[in-house]
């Protein structure tokens, strides 16, 4: 009886606990202030609530400034939940900025995404009112809304489908370390936690993942546990848990609790109670071979399936995958339609017809050829009855870049429009096309009755994209390549070619390293299951190289061609001491015998020792703990959006204001630099040395042409003047 | 058959040169970023306008590294263009941007032998002296072939022949007279003229010593003619003359003793000298003011190919070896153009050619367009034939540098299909929005107009001093219609073309708009319509701003150009009836008590002379004079003339003189003006001073200006007898119905 009290106090205290956390909204969906214009406008988001989530209670506050000019007696904010509408504000001109605080009720929140609308009607007259007059404006301040949840986690489902939808969710807002236990710290079993850290990452899609790792498991997180038969078996054992590995096996557990049981004494006293919110993943075989079958199956499982808590592997496929492939990466010289864009024929309607998207990516290495074109072929359809002055504008990454005239009064249906884009105007990486259409009725006078409803257009997802043939060519260093698509370790989407070398085999080290493969694997969209993470070091390495590790213990010969230098207790670094405008920095280099606080991280990259065209990129701090912290920090967007150059420098800085803010007692300080030599990489990372030594020393280039142009002539003139004395003689000429 | 001697070129050399160029080519073909592309064709640009301003290209070695650099410019310009700007968009731009990237191909090739052919011209413009022993001479026999052509004409040919300067014993003169063949004379539409035609140039030859040739049937036109003629001949060596080509005295002295010397040559060649405008010239009034659109071909062509032993023969004004051409069959061939197909054949056995840059034959061009595209059209016909039948690249026995010089000749009759091309290129993209050249203007200038330039600068290097910038431009523009026609004729089916005789010594009496102009009118139609097109896409599509300004750039240049070729069509008529040559040196009238003015030549006909006098010391018009004149070989001719027009100009007093034509003066008239070859050479070598590139655009501007204004009058002209000829027969219509009712 006293035993069962015991389970019951551990199981309140561990399980059934319920948090209230607050949230940016912004950290759960990639929000903005926005201005809502014209009579009627609207703005919508997605609100995620992660399936591992019961919400008790949610509320949303966020601020908004109306215009002074509008009437409040017909001017109102509505804000739907779903479909429902949860709060109407009237727009007051006399109060123009207000504050809403508005309670999301739980049972209209489901997990998933939950429609939100930000809706205004606005008028500044009652009557002969121009529709889009420049008073009628509403900003909502979204960028600065906060939104609080009351929610208790529910069981995790003891069956391997909840890896797919449930554990890696990426509409959790929290993003709590996942914690890799494996058999040993080989390079094999590394390898494993990389691939299975860099499966969980990609589940998790954009959201930051950190990992962490030792050999214990970690309470009230969720734990993969990695290794063969023996060491996995005898692992579980001691939690008392029985297994049976006899082939490569997937296997979804709780995570087990110690407690002390004073009832008895020695070992004894220590027993496990089962924590069912989080997960225990086992990932297992007889031997490493079958070890690996079970982590690379474990990453493709994208699909809620199986539902039985075991998964045994017998066969592990994986589909074709080309060089410069992934997801959402376009192939260039295809045609592509949107519909295989993820953009659905979509209809505009009304005067504020908001826009819609597409977005894709391009490999970052293309050598974008300022005479290349990308065809852009739309099939629309739109009303009869538009002003002279309707158009449909197309804009690029945010600009404005081609408007098509919708100059038929009758309307019609337009096939195969093109609109030539130049390639210059994209950009390696994301890049995101924009189709906003501008409708204006032919009808608008300020005291007429202006009909809106006729204001349509339909773009049919049968419009096409198609990108030229390009070749793969770009100037090193730039770090931040690595963090658009993880370039260049991505240039096969597997991470083939790779190498994460790990100077010691820490905890930390090994965490920033998962860390790291993780992030890579979130940035190209597939999980890479041929990288290696190893504390060895071949010799004449020919890929890319990810060297990460205390600053002291990172090889010398690597150390040598890095941009900031550490020899023997002395330091080489570079400071710069002007910018021109033709983005040349002069950089002055000083020799020192100082040191490096803990709390900074450094991150460079350079090309490789070993051969042209490859880089190594190096993480690296004062000690493994500091090198552990720079590789979360490196999953923040702030950082990876100031990470420029060759030499990242990150400052990690205690706040607890921003902790107020964000819930982070950490924010970061980053200085990007570049400093080191330009080098060349082209396709598969393979360039000429001597085309990649000519394309990076112009100087060079000018000594090659002026000899081999001054021996040619010189060569011809001897050959010439031997001929023409010949031929001078044989015609009786002097 | 003669011994082969090749340029040794050693292993090592060969090595050497190989990966030098493979070096060459590395380097062209690098990709750097736009920046330093910028950098390399600009400052290799920069380069050669200093070389060139420090007088580089006057040494060898400096005008061979100029010719590489430029070479290496145009090589990274095809690269790009190769790679970077053929793109398929639709079937039919990609046609025409195909269409368009052979002409752009196909000029460079020109280009580029032209480069490789004119490295290093040769220069010399004397003969080795002639034995004085007169046994060790040849014998030599001149052919002058005719058709058709005014019998004075022939005549005076074959007189001037009969004052040349070689032993009378060892000298023959034939005329070949195919205008009286036994089937023109037997045939009953051809038999009076021809019977006419027989007696009297028979009558003149037998009354000169002259030999007259004729044969029974006209087979294979000018070419069957001189063969019928060889095996009723004997002299060693033949000297081809057209029968209008009047030769100089010394003509035989300056040339045969190359033979002597060589007993490997087959030919030497001469230029040909006209004192005639062509039509062109004589439309635009550049005679005399410009280089003749032939110079080119006489003073830098030739002297350059006949560095690599491959002159050839031009038809007339050459002396060729009788024995070689008999081993090749005389001037037999597939081709209209056998002298240039029998030059190919001997220099495949081995034998050589050389040329002498020294003009010794007076000519007339065509007199009108039509007359000068018919000749043009025969060269070109004959040239691709030429390459299209017998290849030379295939040819066994020629070196490669002959090879490449006789692939440059009928490479260059392309220029036609190249220039319409170019003319129709913009329209393509401004009318129909097809884009036949993808390519910024930020690309353009990085890599196209460095090309452009460099390009220019080696023409100029090569050719500069005897083809005016956009002169080239304006001939071809003027022929490419035409020539395009003749281009896609001979590819179509190579053996059609037969052999055109071109009309020569006719007289224009009145200015006329040549009926060949229509298609340049419609052509300029279309480059007018093209321009509010280049203005409406210019605002309504912003993203291709540039493109369009590109092309609108372009068209406006083709604009200028047809214009200029317009006014080249409005063809002025001749006053005189003898052609009047420039010409200089020391002249003195006498006449009544012992009165006496010196002066200096300005111009000379058979039928009169200018000249220029310090003050006029009582001279008056209709005065009969003595005109004295010595030529360059010493010899004092005086002529009976009267004064028809004498004015002060300037500080000096010109003198127009009529000569008295008789027939006793006629030798005397003909040594004077056509005699002496010092006086073709002086002309030859006058110096124009050449504008400078603005001045000459504004010149072509001024061109194109008049030649629309002139054309347009003539339209106009033409409309109006067009609409009397309606008016009268609207009344002659309306009368006959009058007196039927």
């Amino acid at each position: 009886m006293k035993k069962f009290w015991l389970w019951f106090l551990v199981l309140i205290a561990t399980a059934a606990k319920a948090e209230t956390i607050t949230l940016p909204l912004f950290d759960i969906y990639p929000v903005e202030a926005v201005e809502l214009r014209c009579v009627d406008s609207k703005y919508d988001i997605q609100l995620p609530i992660p399936s591992r989530w019961k919400v008790n209670r949610a509320t949303l506050k966020f601020k908004y400034v109306n215009s002074a000019s509008i009437l409040k007696q017909n001017s109102q904010l509505v804000v739907r939940l779903n479909g429902s509408p949860l709060a109407q504000m009237k727009l007051d001109p006399f109060e123009t900025e207000a504050e809403a605080e508005i309670e999301l009720p739980r049972l209209l929140l489901q997990s998933g995404y939950n429609h939100m609308s930000f809706q205004v009607s606005q008028h500044y007259a009652t009557q002969c009112e121009s529709p889009c007059a420049p008073e009628l404006w509403t900003r909502l301040n979204l960028d600065q809304a906060q939104v609080t949840f009351d929610y208790e986690l529910v069981d995790v489902p003891e069956r391997v489908s909840a890896v797919a939808n449930f554990l890696f969710d990426p509409k959790s807002p929290l993003s709590k370390p996942i914690h890799i236990i494996s058999e040993s710290r080989s390079e094999k079993m590394l390898s494993f936690g990389g691939i299975v850290a860099s499966g969980v990452a990609t589940r998790f899609e954009y959201k930051p993942t950190q990992f962490s790792t030792s050999d214990d498991v970690l309470l009230g997180h969720d734990n993969i546990l990695v290794g063969t038969k023996a060491f996995v078996e005898a692992f579980l054992a001691k939690r008392d848990i029985e297994i049976d590995i006899d082939s490569p096996t997937i296997k979804v557990l709780p995570v087990p609790v110690p407690y002390i049981d004073d009832t008895f004494s020695g070992e004894e006293r220590v027993v496990y109670h089962r924590d069912k919110k989080h997960a225990l993943l086992v990932i297992s075989g007889i031997d490493e071979k079958q070890v690996q079958l079970a982590v690379e199956s474990f990453d493709i499982l994208s699909i809620p399936f199986p539902d039985s808590q075991t998964m045994k592997v017998y066969e592990f496929n994986l589909p074709e995958i080309g060089l410069y492939s992934g997801k959402h990466m376009l192939v260039p010289d295809r045609k592509y339609p949107f519909k295989k864009l993820n953009f659905n024929t979509y209809t505009y309607l009304g005067f504020a017809a908001g826009h819609q998207n597409i977005a894709f990516r391009l490999p970052p290495d293309f050598h974008i050829k300022p005479n290349q074109y990308v065809v852009v072929s739309l099939n629309f359809a739109y009303g009869a009855g538009f002003r002279n002055d309707s158009v449909f504008n197309v804009l690029l990454n945010g600009k404005h870049i081609a408007a098509i005239h919708l100059d038929n009064p009758k309307g019609g249906i337009v096939s195969d429009y093109e609109i030539s884009l130049p390639t210059y105007l994209f950009q390696g990486g994301t890049n995101t096309l924009d189709f906003a259409p501008v409708l204006t009725p032919q009808v608008t006078e300020t005291c007429g009755f202006v009909q809106s409803d006729n204001l349509f257009l339909t773009l049919f997802d049968s419009s096409t994209l198609e990108f030229p043939a390009m070749p793969h060519r770009i100037d090193m260093p730039r770090l931040d390549l690595m963090f658009v698509n993880g370039f260049p370790f991505t240039r096969w989407p597997d991470g083939y070619d790779s190498w994460i070398h790990v100077t010691s085999l820490d905890d930390d080290t090994v965490a920033a390293a998962y860390n790291m493969i993780g992030m890579l694997s979130q940035k190209n969209g597939y999980p890479l299951i041929s990288g290696i993470i190893s504390p060895a070091l071949p010799d004449n390495y020919h890929g890319e190289l990810m060297v990460i590790g205390e600053i002291e213990k990172i090889p010398p010969y690597l150390m040598a061609g890095a941009p900031l230098k550490v020899d023997k207790d002395r330091y080489r670094v570079p400071y710069p001491v002007f910018s021109s405008w033709d983005d040349k920095t002069s950089i002055a280099f000083s020799t020192q015998s100082s040191d490096m606080s803990l709390d900074k991280g450094l991150l460079m990259q350079f090309e490789s020792p070993s051969a042209k065209g490859r880089s190594v990129v190096m993480i690296t701090g004062k000690s493994s703990t500091a090198v552990e912290h720079m590789s979360r920090a490196l999953l923040k967007t702030s950082v990876q959006g100031a990470a420029t150059g060759d030499l990242v420098m990150v400052d990690f800085i205690y706040d607890e204001n921003h902790a107020e803010l964000t819930g982070d007692y950490w924010r970061y300080a980053t200085t990007s630099v570049r400093t080191g030599k330009k080098y060349v990489t082209g396709k598969s990372g393979k360039i000429d040395e001597l085309e990649a030594t000519l394309a990076a020393n112009p100087l060079y280039y000018w000594g090659a042409l002026v000899a081999v142009l001054f021996f040619i002539s010189l060569l011809a003139y001897v050959l010439l003047r031997r001929y023409r004395y010949k031929r001078l003689k044989e015609r009786g000429d002097d | 058959m003669a011994d082969k001697e090749r340029p040794a070129l050693s292993t090592l050399d060969k090595v050497l040169f190989a990966l030098l160029v493979l070096a060459f080519l590395y380097l062209a073909w690098l990709p750097v970023d736009l920046t330093s592309q910028f950098v390399i064709g600009w400052g290799l640009l920069g380069f050669l306008i200093i070389a060139r301003k420090l007088g580089m290209e006057h040494v060898p070695f400096g005008r061979l590294v100029l010719m590489i650099v430029v070479l290496f410019i145009s090589s990274r310009y095809f690269i790009w263009r190769t790679t970077g700007t053929l793109v398929y968009t639709s079937l039919p731009e990609f046609i025409m941007l195909a269409l368009v990237f052979v002409s752009e191909i196909e000029v460079s090739m020109v280009h580029l032998v032209g480069v490789f052919s004119n490295i290093w011209p040769m220069k010399r413009y004397k003969g080795p002296r002639l034995p004085k022993d007169i046994n060790l001479l040849p014998s030599v026999d001149i052919y002058i072939p005719t058709y058709n052509e005014d019998g004075r004409l022939v005549a005076a040919t074959a007189k001037a022949c009969m004052l040349m300067h070689y032993p009378k014993e060892k000298l023959n003169i034939y005329i070949l007279d195919d205008g009286a063949t036994e089937q023109k004379r037997n045939n009953k539409k051809t038999s009076g003229p021809a019977w006419y035609r027989y007696k009297k140039l028979k009558g003149f030859c037998d009354a000169n010593g002259i030999g007259y040739l004729t044969r029974e049937k006209n087979e294979r036109a000018k070419a069957g003619n001189i063969n019928a003629a060889l095996p009723k001949t004997s002299g060693e060596l033949i000297l081809m003359l057209d029968c209008d080509h009047v030769p100089t005295s010394d003509f035989l002295q300056n040339t045969v003793g190359f033979f002597i010397q060589n007993p490997k040559l087959f030919l030497v060649q001469t230029p040909h000298f006209f004192i005639n405008p062509d039509p062109v010239e004589k439309s635009l009034g550049t005679f005399h003011q410009a280089p003749s659109e032939n110079e080119m071909f006489y003073r830098a062509t030739l002297p350059g190919v006949d560095m690599w032993n491959s002159s050839f023969f031009c038809g007339s004004a050459a002396i060729l070896r009788r024995k070689c051409l008999e081993e090749v069959g005389g001037l037999a061939g597939i081709t209209i153009t056998e002298d240039a197909e029998v030059s190919v054949q001997l220099h495949a056995k081995g034998y050589q050619s050389l040329y002498l840059p020294k003009p010794m034959i007076s000519g007339l061009s065509p007199e009108t367009f039509g007359d000068f595209i018919i000749q043009r059209s025969r060269w070109c016909q004959g040239m691709l034939q030429m390459g299209l039948l017998t290849n030379p690249l295939t040819i066994k026995g020629l070196s490669l540098a002959q090879k490449v010089c006789y692939t440059s000749y009928y490479l260059y009759w392309f220029f036609g299909f190249a220039r319409v091309m170019f003319f129709i290129g913009p329209c393509l993209f401004l009318l129909f929005g097809w884009q036949i050249y993808h390519a910024s203007t930020t690309l353009v200038a990085a890599y196209a107009i460095p090309h452009l330039i460099a390009s220019l600068i080696a023409a100029d290097i090569l050719y500069g001093k005897y083809r005016w910038p956009l002169f080239s431009e304006l001939y071809e523009s003027v022929q490419s219609l035409f020539l395009f026609k003749a281009v896609v004729g001979v590819i179509n089916n190579p053996r059609s073309p037969k052999f055109d005789v071109t009309p020569k010594g006719r007289r224009l009496e009145h200015d006329l708009l040549s009926p060949l102009s229509a298609p340049f009118y419609v052509l300029l139609m279309i480059m007018l319509i093209s321009i509010p097109a280049a203005v409406y896409k210019y605002m309504t599509y912003p993203l291709l701003q540039d493109v369009v300004l590109l092309c609108s750039c372009w068209l406006g240049f083709n604009i200028m150009m047809s214009m200029a070729a317009i006014g080249s069509f409005w063809e002025r008529h001749q006053f005189r009836r003898y052609h009047r040559a420039w010409a200089k040196g020391p002249v003195s009238i006498t006449w009544a008590n012992n009165h006496r003015i010196d002066g200096n030549l300005t111009d000379l006909s058979l039928q009169g002379l200018g000249m220029t006098m310090e003050n006029a010391d009582g001279l008056v018009e209709q005065q009969e004079v003595m005109v004295h004149i010595i030529d360059s070989y010493g010899k004092n001719y005086q002529i009976e003339a009267k004064v028809m027009r004498l004015f002060q100009r300037g500080e000096k007093v010109v003198c127009g003189l009529q000569i008295f034509e008789t027939r006793e003066n006629y030798i005397d008239r003909l040594a004077i003006v056509f005699g002496d070859s010092q006086r073709l050479e002086d002309a030859w070598r006058r110096s124009a001073k050449r504008p400078g590139f603005l001045k000459l655009m504004y010149f072509f501007i001024q061109l194109g200006i008049r030649g629309a204004k002139e054309s347009g009058i003539g339209l106009m002209l033409i409309a109006k007898n067009y609409c009397l000829g309606f008016w009268h027969w609207l009344a002659k219509v309306f009368r006959l119905q009058k007196g039927a009712s």
